[in-house]
């Protein structure tokens, strides 16, 4: 009954501050409208065919990008080295009003100019919630541009933005700068969204640039080699590969060979799929943004393309399949008659079912509805139409087209002035249709990592994957006697593992025998002499006497306190305190509690140092968990390094000799364990298992193994499975224990 | 269309299916990160995000399974995330005292009168004020989400003794903060 009372209180707060009627899409859709074209392109393909033709139209003057010396730069992508590269020479930094921006990067190229530039603490109150009312940036004069002592400014190309509520952050793209011009200024008209006249407008930030230095990290870009091409007369061409910091960027064309006649390709109809060796779906993300600028734009019936894989531990070679492009048929047309009447009203609709012919395709005109710019024709087809221009005399513009689903689209005419009235004929030009296939290609990369990417040597193979923790499976050997010591874990107090009401801290062997459980309490920790655990549960932080079972509260600690680590002489342990997430050391006996330090952050205590003198701890950053250890006497803390992605209190370990760390980092949406030094170098994989959860690692008291506590997601419901792994040879021993998180090792 | 189809349309890029997963989320996402947040217009920033984020990382998706713990499971970890990057919101408190949280929900039970259903429910919302981002996150989910601590553990990537700690301490804090407000 609590519960209900609970969930209730709880449903009827949200709902006096949230009403019913609440409508964030306009907002999303406006926020997915206001990217780039290429970004456009790549979120709504079939919707931009018309946004292509414009850039068709619009662009000119520009080579392609082939041939030429290219060069992959994380956070900014490709770029031409053939002409020297230009950087900001220092970030540069502006507060007004309490809000800072900061332009942390520039990149020059021959072909493109590249901002990076963050905007950081807004007030939310001043940012436009209504988009009946915008804000800032949806006009031309507010959007950011390039100033240079050159008339006409470089050309915006498009941008990307991140935003976080308080901020955010954008890559720029303008077009190249002449190499005589070392000095330009960025000028944000407002802040993105801000209500007029609210918050400081017309920044200027001054940026000056240098020659980018020798050791400036850039990986080649490889062109495709003949060995590498598809089969002669494939429109599929792989054409270009760089090797990334998360994967690889591959980028190719995709052009109308063997294509219906007439059908010039525009862009995909569906997004590609990759697949490795084993049939498994790869991740990719969409990396138009990330390429050199076309320096002239590609052929009619050609479009580029361009996606960086996510992760290079992959199953090869890897299949690219594309299943439908969107074509256009530029020779084919149609028209009908539309009478709007004498005084066509906003919001009229008129019901018209008319019959046309396109691309040899029967087509009807279901209805037409007047809108605040033109007119809204709705189409049907058994055909799969993405869209079509229509134009009805002088001055009348294609409008946006796009379709409702395989056998519906519309399509907007625009009219710069009054909007006609009377009958009128309505042409229709350039329809798109889905053109379906299978093309394909396969690569895999041939060249090793640059130096600003590490690979494993075989000396540092992955020693826990699925296919070495099978084999285990297959050839199981059991834990040798000298490993099988007594280790303090958390995890189901019985076989009932379902039950989460009945989980505990409890001693147990690796081959589940001398079991013995110490209490419902959460992250236990095992004194130095082995004969006492520290846990955290009820009134605050206990500690209990293995031997005899004897339990007691250690006074002056509260149920906001948890995570108590021993120290090495078992005179001290360290925990967090929830009320201030600060860390803590206390006397068993509960007294002299005292602060750490004041270290303004949210710290996850891992561990105290080989001599009692400091402690491990993490703070959450953006991006991950930035390891770090403080002089308990002095105070001084070192930042050692950041793990990405990093998940919880448990999946840190120092080994126990304190020179290296186990640590479980989520990178390219895979859960892994790695093994480095304190700082963070010769770091390698050591465990990854693929769409598999890995984590937890706990080391054994020689230092030689690791515990591995693996989740197969396979099927739900699955018990944890345990695996003792030497960092060594990579033998695997699996064992029978399954349980949550292990906190001690008895030899 | 349903749920499957509108993510089908959405791995192709189509924004009509992200049209359906807004109309079907956004209330509850509003308000899971209002609660978290206690600020409207964070929260609708927050699920804004989330649902653009959701749009790009879509194709990552395993469709067979359920959209909606997986979105809200992002919802709440952005708005955990905002609050901790703002300024401290975690007041120091004095220790709780005794009594039992079943006691107090006994004692509620009890009465019958509107208005004390309300002064509850501000009560709630006052002591919700004092918990820490992660303490109030892992409410929202055990009591508003009515997820159960297998699902908080499996969407959040963690052991059920992380979830079990987080629920016990954010629960404990609750209680003695209902106890001094009702003294």
């Amino acid at each position: 009954m609590k519960n209900d009372r609970m969930k209730n209180a709880l449903e009827n707060i949200a709902r006096r501050g949230i009403p019913e009627n609440t409508n964030l899409m306009p907002r999303i859709a406006a926020q997915l409208e206001r990217k780039s074209p290429m970004t456009t392109l790549r979120s709504r393909p079939f919707v931009a065919i018309l946004i292509a033709i414009f850039i068709l139209l619009t662009l000119s003057g520009v080579a392609y990008a082939i041939g030429r010396s290219l060069g992959y730069i994380p956070g900014v992508g490709i770029v031409d080295q053939s002409t020297p590269i230009r950087i900001l020479a220092e970030p540069v930094t502006q507060t007004r009003d309490g809000i800072t921006i900061t332009v942390s990067g520039v990149v020059l190229s021959s072909s493109k100019t590249v901002v990076l530039y963050k905007v950081e603490n807004i007030p939310q109150e001043k940012l436009s919630q209504d988009m009946a009312f915008p804000g800032c940036g949806s006009k031309p004069e507010e959007h950011t541009f390039l100033k240079t002592v050159e008339d006409p400014m470089p050309r915006d190309l498009g941008y990307e933005m991140n935003g976080w509520g308080a901020g955010y952050e954008v890559r720029h793209i303008f077009a190249a700068l002449p190499a005589e011009i070392n000095d330009a200024v960025l000028v944000i008209p407002c802040i993105e969204r801000s209500l007029s006249g609210t918050l400081p407008e017309n920044w200027e930030l001054p940026l000056h640039f240098i020659p980018a230095p020798p050791e400036m990290s850039v990986a080649p870009v490889i062109e495709v080699t003949p060995s590498q091409e598809p089969v002669e007369g494939s429109p599929l061409k792989l054409e270009k590969i760089a090797e990334t910091e998360k994967g690889y960027i591959l980028v190719g064309t995709f052009d109308s060979t063997g294509l219906p006649q007439g059908a010039q390709a525009m862009d995909f109809s569906t997004f590609p799929i990759f697949t490795d060796a084993n049939g498994q779906e790869v991740i990719y993300d969409f990396a138009n943004f990330q390429l050199d600028q076309p320096a002239e734009f590609p052929p009619i019936g050609t479009f580029p393309w361009a996606f960086e894989i996510i992760g290079k531990d992959h199953a090869y070679p890897l299949t690219m399949t594309v299943s439908a492009v969107a074509a256009q048929y530029s020779g084919s047309s149609a028209s009908f008659e539309f009478d709007a009447g004498s005084n066509p009203q906003e919001g009229q609709v008129w019901d018209l079912n008319q019959d046309v012919e396109l691309v040899r395709f029967p087509v009807r005109v279901v209805k037409a509805t007047h809108t605040v710019e033109g007119y809204v024709f709705n189409f049907e087809s058994s055909a799969f139409f993405h869209g079509v221009s229509l134009t009805m005399g002088e001055g009348s513009l294609p409008g946006g087209t796009g379709m409702d689903d395989p056998n519906h689209f519309k399509a907007v005419v625009r009219f710069n002035g009054a909007i006609p009235s009377g009958k009128m004929e309505v042409l229709i030009t350039n329809p798109v249709m889905a053109i379906s296939g299978n093309w394909n290609i396969q690569w895999q990369p041939e060249i090793s990592s640059t130096e600003s990417v590490s690979t494993p040597t075989t000396a540092d193979q992955t020693c826990l994957t699925r296919d070495s923790w099978q084999a285990a499976l297959d050839n199981y050997q059991p834990v040798p006697p000298e490993l099988n010591g007594r280790l303090l874990v958390y995890g189901a107090l019985s076989d009932d593992w379902l039950n989460y009401d009945n989980y505990g801290s409890f001693m147990s062997r690796l081959d589940r025998s001398d079991k013995q459980i110490i209490s419902q309490g959460v992250f236990p920790s095992l004194s130095p002499d082995g004969k006492f655990v520290a846990f955290a549960w009820g009134e605050g932080l206990n500690v209990a006497e293995i031997a005899s079972g004897a339990q007691f509260h250690i006074p002056n600690t509260t149920s906001d306190d948890n995570f108590p680590v021993w120290s090495p002489n078992g005179a001290k342990i360290a925990f967090i305190s929830g009320t201030d997430l600060n860390l803590y050391i206390i006397n068993p006996d509960g007294s002299e509690r005292t602060r750490v330090a004041d270290l303004n952050g949210d710290e996850q205590l891992i561990d105290w140092t080989n001599d009692g003198t400091g402690l491990f701890y993490g703070v959450s950053v953006e991006g991950g968990i930035s390891l770090r250890k403080i002089d308990l006497v002095s105070g001084a803390v070192a930042e050692l390094f950041t793990i990405p992605q990093h998940r919880t209190y448990e999946d840190v370990a120092i080994s126990p000799d304190g020179t290296r760390i186990a640590y479980h980092a989520r990178e390219n949406l895979q859960d892994a364990i790695y093994i480095s030094k304190l700082d963070g170098s010769e770091h390698r994989l050591f465990a990854q298992m693929g769409t598999w959860i890995v984590g937890a690692p706990f080391w054994s008291p020689d230092g030689n193994w690791l515990i591995v506590i693996i989740r197969s997601t396979d099927l739900p419901d699955r018990p944890t499975e345990m695996a003792l792994v030497n960092v060594n040879d990579c033998r695997i021993h699996p064992f029978p224990l399954s349980v949550e998180m292990v906190r001690g090792w008895m030899p | 269309m349903d749920e499957k189809q509108a993510i089908q349309r959405l791995k192709q890029g189509d924004i009509g299916g992200l049209e359906f997963l807004v109309a079907r989320y956004q209330v509850k996402a509003v308000r899971t990160a209002y609660l978290i947040t206690r600020d409207l217009g964070l929260a609708e920033d927050i699920v804004q995000d989330s649902f653009l984020q959701a749009f790009r990382a879509i194709r990552g998706f395993d469709s067979t399974r359920a959209f909606e713990p997986w979105f809200l499971r992002s919802v709440v970890n952005a708005s955990v995330k905002m609050m901790q990057r703002s300024a401290r919101q975690v007041e120091a408190g004095d220790d709780a005292d005794e009594s039992l949280f079943a006691e107090l929900a006994l004692r509620v039970e009890s009465v019958e009168e509107q208005v004390e259903s309300i002064e509850f429910e501000d009560q709630i919302w006052d002591a919700m004020q004092k918990l820490s981002p992660r303490q109030r996150a892992v409410i929202v989910q055990r009591y508003f989400l009515e997820m159960s601590e297998k699902e908080m553990a499996e969407e959040t990537g963690s052991a059920v003794g992380t979830v079990k700690w987080m629920l016990n301490a954010a629960r404990e804090r609750l209680r003695g903060l209902l106890e001094r407000s009702e003294r």
